[in-house]
């Protein structure tokens, strides 16, 4: 009896630590992720866009490998990219563009063009979002990524505006900004990011930075436009396409590094008042979180 | 953890305990801790050791020991060609006589992937090599098969047992190959058969140099060597489709297109008196955009066929009036289509597909939207005679303005998936289409008719705002 009942205790403490270490290890995630800064070689994804399908794989597995649930949205215009704009449970979308029109003269235009662009954060070897953020709640992992820390972030919003493309987006419930993390969990097992490992046409493909650049110098010598080996100082996403990258709405940047933009957003927007404004803000913030969890914590206790 | 009976509300969120085994798998994933063997594979096997296709793109078909299989699975060590010759006097259709039914549908799906895979190819041992759906040697349905061993060693270093169960080998298609245009092709769309079988017509030498076509203002059927030799009576259709001697004169005093085929009562019948099956195509639909073209290549369905309940069915439309007429204003093409993003009607409740498509819409060209004076993600009255339905339109130049007979139409495309019910919502596109029944294929014409495009009225808006869909029948 007394076996019987020691070895049920037994099972039932395996049991529970093994429901729980998972737990448990998602807290440690959560809080004191300290920045993974070593790790060889810089890696990067190169886009071509004369091979996409538009199959949009790549959207659906970057949600899938993240656990982002789905946005409500609507037909609203006469393009297939759903979800329109990067939202806080939206880091990649699949961008639809039709160029020409389908009648017109092959010689002179081509005819209608139907061209897809996956995209998402460019994980930039400057990245400006870097620079600004106050809290240091992003940085530059040295093999590529460009990752943020939901807790250090302070919900300023300063990343959102720094960014040439607006990726970070700012999430309400969280309070803070999310974005594209590049599968830095699935890099670490050695596995390609979730995107890559689903498309069928090879449209994007995982390799190394110094290769991408190869490739789209390589391109470019065949008369196909690039974007990302330049632009802003360079990025880790490069994009190779045969029409040029406006007709996505990708701005054109000179190759000067977005790295000074700070200054510039406080000159040209809201002048200083507006940073000084923002750690003000940024320090209540922190203050009242801080307060909140001292509360929480003193009514457990007193229970 | 599970709720059968609920006496009670729950205290929490009751989930079923499948979640947290979901949540537990995810994590597990998430940290590395559980890999995909498909991973596992691709980790020890560097992509430079695969094998190229013949497009050049790296594959790995399948690799046992030493050996690659080809491209095309049936030949060893050689990449096939994507487009095999198949030998028709090695094809035999299945048995299926002494079958069960479900046996009979296994056994020829099996038979049809065959064919597109190639399985019956010139040159090579006439053997189907591959088992795909059926095993007709041991009478298996492969669906059903449930071996838990490994086939080899890279089976068994990955744990896929892949005998467990069938899969479709490919999704593939051959489309309009015309290495398979031989003298008894069942696959090419244009079909000649008499109903004992025997082919006729079509000489292959035609069809292999190039597609058969009809010339204007006769209902004969010309090869680019032989013409004259196939030919079709014909009925002409257009207005009330009564009259069923259009062409007949142009046919008779010339041999018939079958020895032993005879007219009797106006109607074409095979040699033995047996009813004509497998005249040629139809190009016009049953709706059709233009008259005088209607007139010239009459409808499919209108020839007479051994199965009197299609050609009855085509009749009933004409006479319950559920066909448009051009002349009535039925001047604007309907076709449907697929998205990508959604699988027949079963994946709108699906959150993530439904984010990339969230509800019904017709496609139209940015001028065709202008003409009728709507933008993008307007509301539009889409309507035939068999029905109407009210939904948004997404101006596109992936449809178009088309010239048929010299006059321009305009084509309008939409997706058929939704529905009044489940998470996305929208009309019913086959509230539209026609039931036209195709007499020999009985495939109904649900992808094109003809329609036309209004305006949708504020009511109609409203509705469709509060309801999610919005359509009717006449
Ligand atoms: S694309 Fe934007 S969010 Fe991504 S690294 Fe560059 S600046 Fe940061
Ligand atoms: S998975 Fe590849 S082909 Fe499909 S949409 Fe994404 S980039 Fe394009």
């Amino acid at each position: 009896m007394t076996d019987k009942v020691s070895r049920k205790d037994f099972l039932m403490a395996a049991g529970a630590s093994l429901l729980v270490a998972p737990m448990a290890l998602e807290g440690l995630d959560r809080g004191q992720r300290a920045p993974v800064q070593h790790l060889g070689e810089q890696r990067a994804v190169v886009v071509d866009v004369t091979r996409c399908i538009g199959c949009k794989a790549c959207q659906i597995a970057c949600k899938v490998w993240n656990k982002l649930p789905a946005e409500k949205t609507e037909v609203s215009d006469g393009e297939f990219t759903n979800p329109k704009f990067f939202s806080p449970i939206t880091w990649k979308i699949v961008r639809f563009k039709e160029i020409g029109d389908y009648d017109e003269d092959a010689a002179g235009t081509g005819g209608l063009k139907w061209r897809m662009l996956s995209d998402n954060c460019k994980h930039c070897l400057e990245p400006s979002c870097v620079s600004v953020c106050p809290a240091a709640a992003l940085w530059k992992r040295s093999d590529g990524p460009v990752l943020y820390d939901l807790d250090r972030c302070v919900g300023c919003g300063y990343c959102t505006m720094a960014c040439p493309w607006g990726v970070p987006r700012f999430d309400d419930d969280l309070h803070a900004v999310r974005k594209c993390t590049m599968c830095h969990d699935r890099i670490d097992q050695g596995l390609e990011p979730s995107c890559v490992s689903v498309c069928p046409t090879d449209s994007l493909q995982y390799m190394n930075l110094e290769e991408a650049r190869r490739v789209a110098v390589d391109a470019e010598a065949n008369g196909l436009y690039t974007y990302g080996v330049d632009e802003v100082g360079g990025t880790s996403w490069i994009y190779i396409s045969d029409v040029p990258f406006s007709e996505f709405g990708l701005p054109e940047y000179s190759t000067v590094t977005q790295k000074g933009f700070e200054s510039d957003i406080l000159v040209k927007f809201a002048g200083a008042g507006l940073f000084v404004g923002g750690a003000i803000l940024a320090a209540v913030k922190l203050y009242a979180e801080r307060r909140e969890a001292i509360m929480k914590s003193g009514s457990e206790g007193g229970n | 953890m599970q709720y059968r009976w609920k006496t009670s509300d729950s205290p929490g969120v009751a989930k079923s305990d499948l979640s947290l085994f979901m949540k537990l798998y995810n994590m597990w994933r998430q940290r590395g801790i559980l890999r995909l063997p498909s991973e596992l594979f691709m980790k020890d096997h560097p992509e430079e050791d695969f094998p190229t296709d013949p497009m050049g793109r790296k594959c790995l078909e399948y690799i046992a020991g030493d050996e690659i299989w080809g491209f095309s699975g049936t030949e060893k060590g050689q990449a096939g060609r994507p487009c095999p010759d198949i030998n028709w006097e090695w094809y035999a259709e299945p048995d299926t006589d002494n079958m069960k039914a479900s046996d009979q549908v296994y056994a020829e799906i099996d038979d049809a992937v065959g064919l597109y895979d190639g399985q019956y190819r010139a040159g090579h041992v006439g053997y189907k090599s591959s088992v795909h759906a059926y095993d007709d040697g041991k009478g298996e349905i492969l669906a059903k098969r449930r071996v838990n061993n490994y086939r080899d060693g890279i089976d068994k270093e990955y744990s896929m047992a892949k005998n467990w169960a069938w899969c479709w080998p490919k999704n593939q298609r051959i489309l309009y190959n015309k290495d398979d245009c031989g003298e008894n092709d069942t696959m090419n769309p244009v079909t000649f058969k008499t109903a004992d079988n025997t082919p006729w017509g079509a000489p292959s030498g035609e069809r292999s140099n190039g597609w058969p076509y009809w010339r204007q203002g006769s209902t004969f059927w010309w090869g680019k060597e032989r013409t004259g030799m196939a030919r079709i009576w014909a009925q002409g259709i257009a207005k009330g489709g009564g009259d069923l001697t259009k062409n007949y004169d142009a046919w008779t005093g010339d041999k018939p297109p079958v020895p032993g085929a005879t007219f009797r009562g106006g109607k074409l019948q095979g040699p033995g008196g047996k009813p004509m099956v497998g005249i040629p195509e139809h190009f016009e639909p049953m709706e059709y955009p233009n008259t005088a073209l209607a007139e010239d290549y009459p409808c499919y369905g209108w020839l007479y066929t051994n199965r009197a309940s299609e050609y009855e069915a085509n009749d009933k439309l004409w006479d319950d009036g559920l066909v448009g007429l051009p002349e009535d204003g039925y001047n604007v093409i309907w076709g449907s289509f697929r998205l990508t993003e959604h699988f027949h009607t079963f994946t709108r409740n699906m959150p993530l597909l439904n984010e990339m498509q969230p509800e019904y819409f017709i496609e139209m060209h940015p001028g065709h939207a202008a003409e009728v004076g709507i933008d993008s993600g307007d509301y539009v009255r889409v309507e035939s005679k068999r029905g109407w339905v009210i939904c948004k339109i997404r101006a596109t130049k992936r449809v178009g303005k088309l010239k048929i007979n010299n006059a321009d139409y305009w084509e309008i495309m939409t997706p058929f998936h939704f529905g009044p019910k489940d998470m996305a919502k929208g009309s019913i596109a086959n509230f539209v289409s026609i039931g036209a029944v195709d007499p020999h294929a009985f495939i109904p014409e649900t992808k094109a008719c003809m329609c036309k495009i209004l305006k949708a009225t504020d009511a109609e808006i409203a509705a469709i705002q509060e309801k999610g869909y919005h359509q009717g029948v006449y």
